[in-house]
């Protein structure tokens, strides 16, 4: 199951989002050695969890986080705007209809074929908030571990910049471009998942 | 330091483009533009016999080409080699393949050398349902290479592979066919299998009867399309549904 929540909400809140920051913390702390804030010892929650982010999150049927994926406003404070600038050769794109995705995160101990699953369902999501939304691309921050498999999506990638070695890593700062023919650009690599996307409440809100 | 626009348009093209002329034609602008001379890109499968969905590109010499087919240096080339187990792009040669070179490999570099192939850059390339493969990047003066070439060439390369899936996946003309789907106990009875356990050992562990594991692993092989039971390890490996640790784990 895939839900869109609008907002970052403190721990004991929100169970679906206190996994999600659980599984961020397990990714991103434990496995990877990211220096990232870790709070109550539990949850991975950075500068850019505010009232502007928001969370696409998959579940499994007994609500356990599967994998999660942020977007956040470029034209408000975000990873490549504040952290990564000289990642972009000219300006760092800043737009009401550009979002950034960062911390795509797969639970541990998931198979291999489900977490092809996990992400491809992540992606139509994504593809699909888009559309329903009028976002216009993606930037985001890749480095080596996963830049295939964002290019494997089959959705349409451009660089910003020349990729640079961080952390060890070649890193580089991609803009994801999404239009009607988006959905049918994924179908062709075999990585869409047919979905219908319930608006949230937040999309409601908004929309009255 | 290369020239940026000129590398991002590149990458750019290489992010659509599903015709491999114009992938080979920006791979050798690339090349250039980070300051090599050659390119080879290519799964690492049998060159004399290539499996359908296998895909190569090169501007080496045709001289070099046949040389290395011919002379199924494929087999044993050191760079390839290097690429086992590894996700991360490598120069070459550096001190750790020179260490290990069996006289043969050692016969390859100083072939290769002498068609001014001297030094490069190799991104390995592993996804999961995929051949293993590489791009190389050679050149007579590797001290010549700016350093900010290798993230360039990491990236761009990672681009060039997907642009050549497009281009076979035009060429099969509809979707490579998906995995099947395995249920989690035909599944439990694929890794068993794959661990060799006998049907005997399957059922014990399983509390299952001989005759209930026997059905489940006739389904599986049914499910991938009658294949033989050492056949089915390797593809299921191959393509992601089991994993190298769930078969090695001793428990």
């Amino acid at each position: 199951m895939i839900r869109i929540f609008e907002g970052h909400e403190p721990p004991g809140a929100n169970p679906v989002l206190d996994a999600m920051h659980h599984a961020r913390k397990r990714v991103f702390v434990d496995l990877l050695g990211w220096d990232v804030p870790v709070v109550a010892e539990a949850f991975e929650i950075d500068q850019f969890d505010d009232d502007h982010a928001i969370y696409i999150v998959a579940s499994d049927d007994s609500d356990a986080h599967e994998g999660s994926i942020r977007l956040l406003p470029t034209n408000r404070p975000h990873v490549l705007g504040t952290i990564f600038p000289s990642l972009c050769d000219a300006s760092v794109p800043v737009n009401p209809q550009i979002f950034e995705l960062s911390r795509l995160c797969l639970s541990r101990g998931l198979r291999a074929a489900r977490r092809l699953e996990v992400r491809n369902a992540l992606a139509t999501a994504v593809v699909q908030f888009a559309l329903q939304r009028g976002i216009a691309s993606y930037s985001c921050v890749a480095d080596s571990t996963w830049l295939s498999q964002i290019l494997s999506l089959g959705w349409t990638v451009r660089p910003l910049g020349i990729p640079q070695m961080i952390a060890g890593l070649p890193t580089g700062a991609l803009l994801i471009e999404i239009d009607a023919d988006t959905p049918a650009k994924l179908r062709a690599a075999g990585t869409h998942v047919p979905m219908r996307i319930l608006p949230t409440a937040a999309i409601d809100r908004e929309a009255a | 330091m290369f020239d940026r626009d000129d590398y991002k348009q590149i990458v750019s093209i290489l992010g659509e483009t599903s015709d491999d002329n114009r992938v080979y034609e920006a791979l050798e602008r690339l090349t250039f533009v980070l300051g090599f001379d050659r390119f080879a890109i290519s799964h690492h499968v049998d060159l004399l016999h290539p499996p359908v969905g296998a895909y190569g590109l090169t501007n080496y010499d045709s001289d070099w080409l046949n040389e290395i087919i011919s002379g199924q240096y494929f087999l044993d080339d050191p760079v390839q080699i290097s690429c086992d187990g590894r996700n991360t792009g490598f120069l070459w040669p550096n001190p750790r393949m020179l260490e290990t070179l069996t006289p043969r490999q050692r016969y390859i570099f100083e072939q290769g050398a002498k068609r001014n192939l001297c030094g490069g850059y190799t991104v390995p390339m592993h996804l999961p349902g995929e051949y293993a493969g590489s791009c190389t990047f050679a050149t007579s003066r590797l001290e010549t290479v700016p350093s900010e070439s290798m993230p360039a060439a990491f990236f761009a390369v990672s681009f060039a592979f997907e642009a050549m899936r497009r281009v076979v996946r035009l060429r099969a003309g509809l979707e490579l066919p998906a995995p099947p789907k395995l249920k989690p106990r035909e599944r439990e009875v694929l890794i068993l299998l794959g661990r060799g356990k006998t049907y005997g050992e399957i059922a014990d562990i399983l509390h299952l009867s001989e005759h209930t594991t026997h059905e489940y692993a006739k389904r599986i092989m049914r499910a991938y399309g009658n294949i033989q039971r050492n056949n089915l390890i390797a593809r299921a490996l191959f393509d992601g549904i089991v994993t190298y640790p769930e078969l090695l784990s001793m428990h």
